[in-house]
């Protein structure tokens, strides 16, 4: 549980608010849970800007207290743009009853833009009454990626459609058809979808990282080796000379992986090779930062 | 902190990469390997080539590689080029010597000496152990398959492996 110290320190006073009473759903059940909300409401007016307290509120609620509070949530979500969005509700997606009620939200929004209206059916911000294109966008890329995560592949599938046919420049959406492909087991148009991802951001190191992996996974490993070359130092003898160097140990595995599909075993040891020397390199590392630990007088990780 | 090394090669990369290492090892242990087709003249499989042969493949790309040596430090010129080129060199390029293992249980013994020191509480490492161990109680190599009986093989598989 993400808290700032304020907030930690004004619920310790609170009974039922000590954070590890509330960061386990266990420990709310239906005889506490309508004053925890009560508590948790409290905290939220005394802390406004505080987007934990009313996450944690997702997490505690339920039935219709949680559609009209995660409806309030998503809505402003949306509207701020956040792309995390997900990322943020995923958990809840844990629980059955949750998961219905925020398919139900969600495509309750949909529906409501696609009717021309906004997406909390109060037609307020736009003089037509209508939804920003942005949000919209941003709503139906939450909604393939839970369609996704729950394995609905065609429902996904067909969000992203609509979403890449509204906006085809974002790289987040094209990430999603990739994954949706990868988990649909097609990793030659997964790897075709990341690329494109990359290319809308050249200067982004993690896609850069996603579609070496991609590659990777598509067998493409001379490829594969030529992006991750893009971010590499140029100084370096190879672009997989400098990864080693800097021990990144998911691109060794991935590659051995790669060569043992192709059927190249002498490659696929040679990298697994070099990943245990990479763990010997830390080991010798580590032995002689003692030394170091020492003449520096920083004991203290050595007491118990 | 000094027990952070203890835990280091719990990580799931280690562990990932000693399973995959195992494997190859024991697959070079199995049955004769031969990598898939490249250009290069020594690149053919261990059956057929006589150790002979073998050596004199090895001979030739080894001279193929300090010709391009010579002409990589010529076009370069400089001598801190050289120095560098030559701490990195890479001394196998087409994995063909860690393949081309003699004795493939005994290059399993590095990764198993890590496993052990990794305890009884680690499952995949005693399973990648045990794998090993179960190998190398053959005798001879591939007559005995896991879980079948001897008696009920007709005749001893007679195929050569690596060692």
């Amino acid at each position: 549980m993400h808290c700032n110290p304020r907030l930690r320190q004004f619920s310790g006073q609170l009974t039922l608010t000590t954070p590890p009473c509330l960061s386990r759903a266990d420990a709310i059940d239906d005889t506490n849970r309508s004053e925890a909300i009560a508590v948790l409401s409290g905290l939220c007016d005394r802390f406004p800007r505080n987007r934990t307290i009313r996450r944690l509120v997702l997490t505690v609620a339920s039935g219709e207290v949680f559609r009209k509070r995660l409806t309030t949530y998503v809505v402003d979500g949306l509207n701020k743009g956040i792309p995390s969005l997900f990322s943020d509700l995923k958990s809840l997606l844990a629980d059955e009853e949750k998961r219905g009620a925020v398919l139900a939200v969600l495509e309750g929004m949909r529906a409501s833009v696609e009717g021309g209206s906004t997406i909390d059916g109060d037609g307020d911000g736009d003089p037509a009454g209508e939804e920003a294109p942005t949000t919209y966008l941003w709503l139906l890329y939450l909604l393939a990626q839970t369609y996704l995560h729950l394995g609905n592949f065609a429902a996904s599938q067909s969000t992203m459609s609509t979403a890449l046919a509204h906006t085809p420049v974002l790289p987040e959406l094209w990430m999603v058809q990739a994954r949706l492909h990868k988990r649909t087991g097609d990793v030659l148009l997964a790897e075709d979808a990341m690329g494109r991802a990359r290319a809308l951001d050249g200067q982004d190191r993690f896609l850069n990282g996603k579609h070496v992996k991609y590659l990777l996974r598509a067998d493409e490993i001379e490829q594969a080796e030529a992006v991750a070359g893009l971010f590499t130092r140029k100084d370096a003898p190879s672009a997989l000379q400098d990864l080693t160097d800097m021990q990144c140990t998911w691109f060794l595995l991935e590659e051995a992986k790669a060569f043992e599909r192709k059927g190249d075993r002498g490659m696929a040891l040679k990298r697994y090779n070099t990943l245990e020397r990479v763990f010997a390199e830390i080991r010798e590392d580590e032995f002689d930062f003692h030394a170091y630990s020492m003449r520096k007088f920083t004991l203290r990780a050595y007491v118990k | 902190m000094i027990r952070s090394n203890d835990v280091l090669r719990r990580h799931p990369a280690f562990l990932s990469a000693a399973r995959g290492a195992i494997s190859i090892l024991l697959s070079l242990h199995e049955a004769p390997y031969t990598p898939p087709s490249s250009s290069a003249s020594s690149a053919e499989g261990t059956e057929g080539l006589s150790e002979e042969e073998r050596r004199k493949a090895e001979k030739k790309a080894k001279k193929a590689e300090a010709k391009a040596k010579a002409a990589a430090a010529a076009a370069n010129g400089s001598k801190e080029d050289e120095a560098a080129v030559k701490e990195k060199e890479d001394e196998d390029p087409t994995g063909e010597k860690a393949w081309m293992t003699r004795s493939p249980l005994e290059d399993a013994k590095p990764w198993l000496t890590h496993l052990e020191a990794l305890g009884p509480d680690v499952p995949e490492a005693q399973e990648l152990i045990a794998r090993v161990a179960l190998k190398q109680s053959e005798s001879p190599p591939n007559t005995v398959r896991a879980g079948v009986c001897p008696e009920l093989i007709e005749s001893p598989v007679g195929k050569q492996s690596n060692t």
